[in-house]
């Protein structure tokens, strides 16, 4: 009898520890879940944000003033994403070309070489492992216009009699100004090791392609050829001369030179 | 139990979905956009960026950094509104009075050609400045460019030379007296 008791008790004993556990295997998994689900579903703020730096406050010195006068007619806008990659033989060197982080891949090289007196290029392959990967998003802003102050006398001519047009000759039309600012660039995505040179001349890709771009681009020139005439049209009209012709000195924009792209 | 964690579930997908459908709206800019605005003075600034990130208590060492950085600001005036209606002849005395509007920021150039980094220390136990750490530092940079403008003579030296500018413009139409005025 007093063995049926303790076998009694040992049973129910290890019933009561089996279901302890499973209450509180039970509640950590309900906790595990709605944890997990609350950071899936994004109904809690569950991720911290990361702390900015913050810079100092500095002052900003004005290095030079310079009276201006350009006529801005149009502006220009494009968003490229950046991908460069860095490669073990030159700590240096990028490649444009996706491949793995960790790959082997082959890289054309040249150099020169002096024989009987004259040069000879030597083209040449050289293995090197991917290192890492930078990803950028780079926007951009072209501003296109006039530069008046290359306006000559000889480019206004008045007329001599009533009825007659009043002849303006504007210079060409230029890119006043190609921006590319921090507040203009996203850093995607980056491995460990790129300095500011890298992420600078990861830009100059994009700056290439996006010049080339604004110059192959007919509409550009024709919008702001079309309001820098209107421009000068209301101003002539608004002094009273009715019949205004404006015509330019090139029908292309020029200073869009395109950066040469160090590799 | 399982009720309830269903019904959070359901309820959080659904939250979802309409997160999902708002990340998906893009915002629609147009690649080039007709403007008429005059830029009349440029200032080439320059500025030290400096930060000092001592961190957390938790973290062990500390990590500076100086950059510097030259950015190139153009203010004038924009003749949008600008037309037959701010012009105001007088045909007899050959005096006309022009309403323009006040000079305002019209451009921020920072070149990264002219970001250089001065000076940079990590000690052992931090990580190095990436890309995207120096990045934000330098749109702080930006930012701090661009809030001191007021406070650089730029809007008042645009205003002067939009002044000279269009009595010049003027004189040349045979106008004796030009009255510029800012609305």
């Amino acid at each position: 009898m007093a063995m049926d008791i303790t076998t009694k008790n040992m049973r129910a004993l290890l019933i009561n520890v089996l279901l302890g556990i499973a209450i509180v295997a039970a509640v950590f998994a309900a906790i595990g879940g709605g944890w997990s689900l609350a950071k899936y579903t994004g109904i809690l703020p569950l991720k911290k944000a990361k702390k900015a730096l913050v810079i100092d406050k500095t002052p900003i010195t004005v290095e030079h003033i310079k009276a201006i006068g350009e006529l801005v007619t149009a502006t220009w806008y494009d968003e490229q994403v950046i991908l460069v990659q860095k490669l073990r033989y030159s700590p240096d060197s990028t490649f444009v070309k996706r491949v793995k982080e960790g790959e082997v891949v082959k890289v054309i090289k040249q150099t020169t070489k002096k024989k009987n007196n004259t040069t000879e290029i030597i083209t040449y392959e050289e293995a090197a492992k991917v290192l890492g990967e930078l990803v950028i998003i780079q926007d951009a802003h072209g501003r296109i216009g006039i530069n008046m102050a290359k306006m000559k006398p000889e480019n206004l001519v008045f007329p001599k009699k009533d009825g007659m047009p009043v002849q303006i000759k504007l210079p060409a039309l230029e890119c006043l100004d190609f921006i590319m600012n921090p507040t203009d660039t996203e850093v995607f995505s980056e491995s460990e090791g790129w300095n500011l040179d890298d992420l600078k001349k990861a830009m100059a890709p994009a700056e290439l392609e996006m010049k080339t771009k604004m110059k192959k681009d007919k509409s550009l020139f024709d919008t702001a050829s079309k309001s820098a005439q209107e421009v000068v049209t209301q101003l002539f009209r608004a002094a009273g001369y009715e019949n205004v012709q404006v015509v330019f000195e090139s029908d292309e924009i020029k200073n869009l030179e395109i950066p040469s792209v160090e590799q | 139990m399982i009720v309830l964690l269903l019904a959070v579930f359901l309820t959080a997908t659904g939250c979802r979905g309409r997160a999902a459908v708002e990340d998906t709206v893009q915002r629609e800019i147009e690649a080039i956009t007709a403007m008429k605005q005059l830029s009349l003075v440029e200032y080439r600034v320059s500025k030290i960026i400096k930060a000092d990130d001592d961190g957390a208590w938790y973290k062990i060492g500390d990590r500076k950094i100086l950059l510097s950085c030259t950015a190139y600001l153009k203010a004038g005036i924009d003749l949008a509104a600008f037309g037959p209606d701010d012009v105001d002849i007088d045909w007899t005395g050959k005096r006309v009075t022009v309403t323009i509007p006040h000079a305002t920021l019209l451009s921020l150039d920072m070149p990264p050609s002219e970001i250089r980094e001065e000076y940079d220390h990590v000690t052992m136990f931090r990580h190095s400045f990436s890309a995207e750490d120096r990045n934000a530092l330098l749109r702080q940079g930006e930012k701090q460019i661009r809030s001191s403008v007021p406070s650089l003579g730029i809007l008042e030296k645009a205003d002067e030379n939009a002044r000279r500018f269009f009595e010049s413009v003027f004189q040349k139409m045979g106008f004796e007296t030009v009255e510029v005025v800012f609305s």
